[in-house]
């Protein structure tokens, strides 16, 4: 009998424990915020690598000038995951205070009266001025507006570059990047060649991997839209998307390799490639990984210069306390600030969002260090913005997976590629 | 005598303890499985974008979905990936099962050996093979030119392998819609059955070894040859086993992710699209940018009842060839 009381008392332990626990963790995850006078608040970002460590760096610096206020850098490693967790938080009524978004989630969050609109912000008493908006980058404040209000702010934005082997281009002859298409194809033909004479190709002129990216920037140099202009349908299928992905198979093909993921820039790194496009970011992932003499160029123009933005804005979430607001938008506002900016885009790579962050001593310092990196942020004033609607960034995929990879690894012609992702966008553009 | 005993006298406390004993496990079922099947199912009717319900659509998702040419395609490369995985993972299976029950020298050493794989996390299995798959560095490539053969993409490699076969025999045409499963689904798929084979052994080790000596015994003194004693005693009565594993074997190929996640791509499900299976379409939709996941409910919905009209026509079909 005795055994038997002992076994229960254990059971009904267990049960008030586990019952204990859940409500434990349940109750978890509200802010305990210490009356410390400091307003802490979270900031949710996809930044690894060395560009989460020059994050982590600003913030820190941030926190130590704002005595009032604490910015918990989280990292979510990708950005695919950080939407994940965003649309988590977002259900469970426990969003972050500020995180970087692409202009797609930004539009369902406004729509979900998620998002806090800026306006008052930039309007308000710790705002900024006429004079200060003009200085921003054309068109980064017009594409985090909806409908008159900003609802987001331009915080890491890149652009495409040119990187060049200068050593390999001084063997075949070459002194400079090229800057048209033309001299683009006669190039990469020059630098694919068998360099040790065993009678097989062991430099190719160029590399890439499969990317909407690449195939936008050269659709639109050739003259070409991405879209029609009431954005509803397909566009890129027009004779000059059609010739700009021929344009693209035969440089990637024919004389350049196309490999999974980035493991171009490692090849282009080893010496073994003469040029590839990639984002100015990666000038920070390729940092002392190479040997040889390497500058930037800007993207080689066609019929335009063209070039596409990459990358994301933050916003600040409508839900958060007033208090936690207002310290978001100071960061907002300090991060964004010509000094700081220029010292982000100086550690990573990302465009710098003020036109007079290029005139201050680190950019200028930065331009001195990096060959051709000022030639590349010159791009940035005529640079455009992809369609950011939700039904694009969707549709998106179809553009690289049925079209641009289609045709890359040869199993359509470009024509025909194209045309099959123009109804896969019109299919997702029309619901 | 406190209430409990009293309870216990009344013979109250079977019942009582049972309960208990089933309330942990019943809280995560209920937590972690039923509620959110019965969310998702409710969700498959609602308009659901980044975290928030947006409004009631009726069966408009639905009808989007059968109108949606991505669907259908994931949902042909999925029928691709269970007829590749399903019949050679039973028959392997129970062909070093039956091995394997045989008195051999280092026998814990093979069954060791054939069930690591079922063990090792299925992070670092992907890991692992998508090197040995790399078109360039790869150790298969490797072997296949040592040995005279010709370099494969696999895992880049769009082309079906029923088309890359015709071309291999140098016939320059061939059916568009009959090209086959991509080379890259077969290596995943090749990558599923290694795996999966351990825990089949497994289970089909008990059930060869729950059939009793005698009539093995039977069978030999009637003079009965291996092969009878195989398909007249072991087949007949390992068949609720081989239904179990069939069974198991066919809803969880239905519900394949993890590997497809690792192992293809970028972008995952390439190359163009051709591993894109259901549930990473479903997780596309539901997960990715925008986050829909109403629309994804309704896949989750289909593909539920895809599985279970498949088991209950298998139950149909198999059963009534079981002997239990």
């Amino acid at each position: 009998m005795k055994h038997g009381l002992k076994k229960h008392k254990l059971l009904w332990v267990l049960l008030a424990t586990s019952i204990l626990a859940v409500s434990v963790v349940g109750c978890g995850g509200g802010n305990e915020d210490a009356a410390d006078g400091v307003t802490r608040l979270q900031f949710w970002h996809a930044m690894g690598g060395p560009l989460g460590d020059a994050l982590d760096a600003l913030v820190a610096e941030f926190n130590e000038n704002h005595s009032d206020i604490e910015i918990q850098s989280i990292s979510m490693g990708r950005y695919q995951a950080l939407s994940q967790k965003i649309m988590a938080s977002v259900a469970a009524n426990q969003p972050p205070d500020l995180a970087q978004v692409y202009e797609a989630w930004t539009e369902n969050l406004i729509e979900n009266g998620s998002a806090e609109s800026l306006s008052g912000y930039v309007n308000g008493p710790n705002g900024l001025s006429q004079e200060e908006l003009d200085d921003f980058i054309p068109g980064m404040i017009a594409n985090s507006t909806w409908g008159g209000e900003i609802y987001s702010f331009p915080f890491n934005k890149s652009v495409r570059a040119l990187y060049w082997n200068k050593g390999a281009f001084a063997e075949v002859g070459l002194e400079r990047a090229p800057t048209n298409w033309d001299e683009y194809l006669a190039y990469v033909k020059k630098l694919t060649r068998d360099t040790d004479g065993d009678g097989e190709i062991d430099q190719w002129g160029t590399a890439g991997q499969i990317s909407a990216w690449m195939f936008e920037n050269l659709l639109v140099q050739n003259g070409g839209e991405i879209l029609t202009d009431d954005g509803t349908h397909a566009a890129f299928d027009s004779p000059e998307g059609i010739q700009a992905l021929e344009f693209m198979v035969e440089l990637l093909t024919e004389y350049g390799k196309v490999t999974s993921g980035y493991e171009y820039q490692n090849d282009f790194q080893a010496g073994k490639i003469g040029m590839i496009e990639g984002s100015t970011v990666s000038l920070a992932f390729m940092e002392g990984k190479y040997t040889f003499d390497m500058a930037l160029a800007p993207l080689p123009e066609n019929k335009e210069k063209a070039s596409f933005f990459a990358g994301t804005n933050v916003v600040i979430f409508a839900d958060s306390p007033d208090e936690k607001k207002a310290a978001a938008w100071e960061f907002v506002k300090w991060f964004t600030s010509p000094e700081i900016t220029a010292r982000w885009a100086a550690m990573t790579g990302y465009a710098p969002v003020r036109r007079s962050a290029m005139d201050l001593p680190i950019m200028q310092e930065r331009f001195a260090e990096v060959e051709g990196l000022d030639s590349v942020f010159a791009q940035l004033d005529y640079a455009a913005f992809e369609p950011r609607s939700a039904a694009w960034y969707a549709g998106r995929k179809y553009l690289e997976e049925t079209g641009v990879e289609a045709a890359l690894r040869k199993q359509m012609i470009p024509s025909d590629a194209l045309a099959a992702a123009a109804r896969a966008v019109n299919a997702e553009l029309a619901q | 005598m406190t209430w409990l005993e009293t309870l216990r006298r009344k013979k109250f406390m079977d019942p009582l303890t049972a309960a208990f004993y089933l309330v942990p496990a019943a809280v995560v079922v209920m937590v972690f499985r039923m509620v959110p099947i019965a969310s998702a199912f409710v969700l498959s009717f609602f308009d659901v974008k980044m975290g928030r319900i947006r409004g009631f659509v009726g069966l408009a998702q639905y009808f989007k979905l059968f109108q949606d040419p991505t669907f259908f395609n994931s949902l042909g490369t999925t029928a691709y990936y269970v007829v590749g995985v399903v019949p050679a993972s039973l028959f392997l299976s129970l062909l070093a099962a039956v091995l394997l029950n045989k008195k051999i020298r280092a026998l814990g050493f093979y069954r060791t050996v054939f069930f690591l794989p079922v063990v090792t996390s299925l992070v670092a299995i992907s890991m692992v093979w998508k090197w040995i798959f790399h078109p360039r560095l790869g150790l298969l490539n490797y072997v296949f030119e040592v040995l005279g053969g010709n370099a494969m993409l696999w895992l880049e490699e769009p082309r079906g392998i029923f088309e890359m076969m015709a071309s291999g025999l140098g016939w320059a045409w061939w059916p568009d819609g009959l090209s086959g499963p991509s080379l890259a689904l077969i290596a995943v798929i090749i990558v599923a059955i290694w795996r999966g084979i351990g825990y089949n052994i497994v289970i089909f080790l008990a059930g060869l070894q729950n059939i009793p000596d005698q009539y093995y015994e039977a069978a030999r003194i009637d003079g009965a040859n291996s092969r009878g004693v195989f398909w007249r005693v072991t087949w007949p009565l390992l068949s609720p086993t081989t239904f179990y594993v069939l069974l198991s074997t066919t809803i969880t190929s239905f519900q394949v992710f993890t590997q497809i996640y690792l192992m293809t791509g970028p972008p995952v499900g390439g190359p163009m699209g051709t591993t894109k299976v259901i549930v990473y379409y479903l997780f596309e939709k539901g997960f990715d940018a925008g986050g829909n996941m109403g629309y994804a409910s309704a896949v989750a919905l289909v593909l539920f009842l895809i599985i279970l009209s498949l088991t209950l026509v298998q139950r149909r079909l198999v059963e009534s060839r079981v002997y239990y």
